[in-house]
């Protein structure tokens, strides 16, 4: 088994390429950066070191393309989808599970509910899935094809359109993000509906929001400052650890509708054995996850004076 | 003070509440009676479960959702006028809150919004109620109860509810349901959660700011030193009623019901700087309060049994002045001994 | 003292509550239909070798109950046979990460000091992981076979059980029974397998369902993204109707849609099972602290 992407590369071009073994290694050194005459260890140091510089190497499929260009150019996509399916999903969960939380007794409140804990348990590939089939693929009764035409909405945008284009630029990102924003809206949301009933009925039955109605304040001010501000801190916190994962829950979503983001490029990196650009999207996926934890300890900090620490 | 001075301020006429239940209803206040007069403490005695709280939630009328008013009515008296307090719509009941009636919960440990600060709660209560006060107006009379309670009261005002001790917090609340000088306040197990030596300190202080203020207090207490030592009037509820009714030196050196007898001969020493009476004490368990039998509910406790208590629930008697019984048998009920 | 025989009344109290309640009535025999699919179907729907090119893509029929693939192979035994290795897998990664979790996790805090505080960073970074995105960069690397990959996904995700039992067991710790287990001088390993776990099966068994269910997830990605070795199984036939296209071939439907739906059945009698399990344990689960 291989060691080291370094020595699994400088393999494959000799036995793909047929390329001398030194002809390989001048090659792998040049792409990496390394001198390759260094033990391993400080080989990979001095990777490390290019990466705290901001030097991730170039791309081996592409040589020549520094993973850092590749990353820039697939990075706003996926944080459009993502994050827009995020922000969506979220707001539209605290509606809905408040409502849920507030009108137990109405017919409509089973149904939210039970949607919701099934629709959060499929897995996201699968909403995907079923929406190409429903939307793009079965010709309902009635009509003499699907419903929106799946095949030209792949992709991220229409060849040949750019900022400059305005509103048919804009027009066109949604319409081809539009898939994978409402697979990502559909995934999380039942997640929220549940998370946001939970938090407000139990918050609910808190002894200070009882105590607040025997003190005769208003169900206005109860509402605001006693129940919403105290339901809502689970929701503020599972959003700021969620913002961690844009970056790492696209890959099939995106291979999916072929959507050119950082997860399918991830992949394609993966099947063309592109070790520097697999390191690199890794590297970012993780210290995506990492600001957005320290980024939750501070939003906690703010909104819940109990975790705040010293005087 | 003579008997004629004092007005009636609220009265509470055959209540009866239940709840609903997946099992049936469950009859947590039967037909209780009970009056509270101007400048009054009435102790609210008897075992878990019983109905006290049930009964002290539907005076402000913060039923549980399940609860349900079967008969009876709650009459506020104010200015000569009736206020019928279970008829009341929500937005007149909000006024009478805090303002004419304070009602403290049970285990009040965690009464305080955790994420604002102590003062707000002050403000908050006030402004709900009366929107003309500036906050530092608030603020200086929260302080002036706050020190009453013997708190820092800038300390306590600028922290959060997490930041003070369970002794603190339960100080902290006396003082704000005092905030709107109300007439009643209830206290419903004040001390419950606390060791002994904040009870103590709490129960002195309730003291000292009944012997300055002139509010009534209906206190409900598995303690029956507390009841001894504050109240003027004590009755014992058991099985959702109210079986015995009277002065506090009637019920404690004479009861007229066995279960008010054996709760109270069960303490050693009434009035003790420990606060150690336990209602615990008494072998057996209360009826079940769904299917309820028609018999004397204390029956199968009952040391004084005869065989009609198990053919018929007893009416109230009247034993003496202002003390009335609910048993047939309350002749045989021997006084209180005391060796001390 | 916790003995076998109260475990034993334990479980079937619960199974008898679990019984009523209908959701957990409905994951579990959709479970056990899946179980007894995946045990009988070798021998009563053998799976169909040979390409028929004369029957691609029939709509189901009472010879092909759910239609035919693009080699006119029929689906239905793909289906009744595909649970099975996902399921045995997705069972020894949670066994694997289970009992990672609940050595650790008791160990951690009976051993305490510093051997704590690394284990509890250790998780806490572990926790930062990208799952998903690693285990697909992981496949580029190596070749998983099934075995490796259970023990991947073990490994990947120890660290949350592990921060549970070890909260659990630092408050069972302060309990009276531990004390009096510890003044009869009997050793931490008894402590631990014979006091501790046993309080904490509920705990165990939820996190078992939703370990399975996060298996199951990972599997059925990595198979749907053809980064794992082919068998039959439902990842793979979605797979094979996404690489072959079928997926916008309106008559490939029932070869898409029911891998789908038995993907999705499978998870969802997991969360039933799991809620179910919630709402049974809550009373002594529940932590419902103020401040
Ligand atoms: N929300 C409720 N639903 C059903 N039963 C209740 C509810 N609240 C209290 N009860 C029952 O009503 C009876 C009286 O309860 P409670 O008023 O709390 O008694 P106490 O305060 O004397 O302990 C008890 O049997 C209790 O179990
Ligand atoms: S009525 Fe009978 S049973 Fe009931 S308390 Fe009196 S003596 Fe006891
Ligand atoms: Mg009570």
């Amino acid at each position: 088994m291989p060691s080291n992407p370094v020595d699994i590369y400088v393999n494959e071009l000799i036995s793909s390429h047929g390329i001398s073994v030194e002809a390989a290694r001048s090659r792998a050194s040049a792409l990496y950066a390394l001198d390759l005459d260094m033990p391993v260890w400080r080989q990979y140091i001095s990777y490390l070191g290019n990466l705290i510089q901001g030097n991730m190497g170039q791309s081996i499929r592409s040589p020549g393309v520094r993973v850092s260009t590749i990353i820039r150019a697939r990075l706003p996509w996926t944080l459009f989808t993502v994050g827009s399916g995020l922000i969506i999903s979220t707001i539209l969960g605290i509606v809905l599970g408040t409502i849920s939380a507030f009108k137990r007794d109405k017919w409509y409140e089973p149904i939210i509910t039970g949607s919701a804990s099934i629709i959060s348990a499929i897995p996201d590939f699968l909403i995907g899935i079923f929406l190409i089939i429903f939307f793009g693929i079965i010709t309902w009764f009635g009509m003499d094809r699907p419903l929106l035409p799946i095949q030209s909405m792949r992709g991220t945008h229409t060849m040949g359109l750019s900022i400059d284009d305005g509103f048919t630029y804009i027009r066109d990102i949604f319409a081809h993000g539009m898939f994978p924003i409402i697979t990502y809206v559909l995934a999380q949301i039942g997640m929220w509906v549940l998370l946001m009933k939970g938090s407000t009925t139990s918050t609910l039955k808190k002894e200070y929001v009882k105590l607040a109605e025997a003190r005769g304040l208003s169900n206005t001010k109860i509402m605001s400052k006693y129940v919403a501000r105290n339901a809502f801190l689970p929701i503020a916190t599972e959003f700021a650890m969620r913002m961690g994962f844009i970056l790492g829950g696209s890959l099939i979503i995106e291979q999916l509708f072929v959507y050119e983001g950082l997860g399918l490029e991830l992949l394609n990196a993966v099947h063309g054995r592109d070790y520097p650009v697999m390191q690199g999207i890794l590297l970012i996926i993780t210290a995506c996850i990492v600001f957005s934890n320290l980024f939750a300890e501070l939003i906690y900090g703010a909104l819940d004076p109990r975790t705040r620490r010293g005087e | 003070m003579t008997k004629a001075m004092k007005k009636e301020l609220l009265k509470i006429n055959d209540l009866s509440i239940a709840y609903n239940t997946p099992r049936g209803k469950l009859h947590a206040v039967r037909n209780v009676n009970l009056t509270v007069h101007e400048n009054e403490v009435v102790a609210l005695i008897g075992e878990s479960g019983c109905g006290k709280t049930t009964l002290c939630l539907s005076i402000v009328q913060l039923d549980e959702d399940n609860a349900q008013l079967l008969n009876g009515e709650i009459n506020y008296y104010k200015d000569g006028e009736v206020k019928i307090l279970t008829q009341m719509s929500e937005r007149d009941i909000k006024i009478i809150r805090w303002q004419e009636i304070a009602l403290m919960f049970q285990a009040s440990q965690s009464v305080f919004n955790p994420v604002i600060k102590i003062k707000e709660h002050f403000i908050d209560t006030v402004k709900a109620h009366d929107n003309g006060y500036s906050r530092k107006a608030i603020i200086d009379k929260s302080k002036n109860l706050l020190s009453k309670m013997q708190l820092d009261a800038d300390r306590v005002l600028n922290s959060y509810a997490h930041e003070l001790s369970g002794g603190m917090k339960q100080r902290a609340l006396i003082a704000l349901s005092f905030i709107l000088d109300p007439k009643i306040v209830i206290f419903d197990e004040p001390t419950t959660a606390l060791d002994v030596l904040t009870q103590r300190k709490i129960i002195d202080l309730l003291r000292l700011i009944k012997e300055e203020y002139d509010f009534s207090i209906i206190i409900i207490t598995h303690d029956l030193a507390i009841a001894a030592e504050l109240a003027d009037k004590v009755a014992t509820m058991y099985a959702g009623q109210i079986v015995e009714n009277g002065k506090t030196e009637d019920i404690f050196y004479s009861p007229s019901h066995p279960y008010s007898y054996g709760l109270i001969n069960a303490v050693p020493k009434l009035i003790s700087d420990k606060c150690e009476g336990d209602l615990s004490s008494i072998p057996g368990s209360p009826p079940d309060l769904i299917d309820i039998e028609n018999k004397c509910q204390f029956s199968p406790r009952c040391n004084f049994a005869t065989e009609e208590c198990f053919r018929d629930e007893p009416t109230i008697s009247k034993v003496g002045e202002s003390h009335f019984v609910a048993c047939y048998n309350y002749k045989n009920v021997p006084p209180i001994r005391r060796d001390n | 003292m916790v003995s076998t025989q109260y475990l034993f009344k334990k479980f079937k109290v619960g199974l008898k509550a679990m019984l009523s309640d209908k959701i957990g009535v409905l994951g579990i025999s959709i479970l056990l239909i899946i179980i007894l699919l995946s045990a009988i179907s070798p021998y009563i729907f053998p799976l169909q070798s040979r390409a028929d090119p004369t029957q691609i893509f029939q709509p189901p029929s009472g010879e092909n109950w759910l239609g035919t693939d693009h080699m006119g192979r029929d689906i239905w035994p793909q289906i009744a046979n595909g649970g099975r290795g996902l399921l045995l897998l997705a069972f020894i990664t949670a066994s694997i990460s289970v009992m990672i979790g609940i050595f650790l996790g008791t160990a951690a805090p009976l051993i305490g000091g510093k051997f704590d505080e690394i284990l509890l960073f250790f998780a806490d970074v572990w926790l930062t992981i990208p799952r998903f995105p690693l285990l697909v960069v992981l496949s580029g690397f190596f070749n998983l076979t099934s075995y490796v990959l259970a023990l991947v996904l073990a490994i990947l995700s120890w660290a949350g059980l592990f921060r549970s039992i070890r909260a659990e067991v630092l408050s069972l710790k302060e309990r009276e029974y531990v004390e009096a287990a510890k003044m009869l001088d009997l050793s931490m390993i008894h402590v631990i397998f014979k006091e501790i776990t046993p309080n904490m099966m509920p705990f165990i068994i939820m996190n078992f369902t939703l370990m399975m269910r996060h298996a199951i997830y990972a599997q059925v990605g990595l198979f749907f993204l053809g980064l794992l070795p082919l068998e039959v199984n439902w990842g793979v036939m979605l797979n094979i109707a996404w690489a072959q296209g079928a997926i916008y071939h309106p008559d490939a439907l029932w070869f898409i849609l029911a891998p789908a739906i038995a993907i999705s059945l499978l998870i969802l009698s997991l969360v039933w099972i799991n809620r179910s399990l919630e709402n049974l344990f809550n009373p002594v689960l529940r932590t419902d602290h103020d401040d």
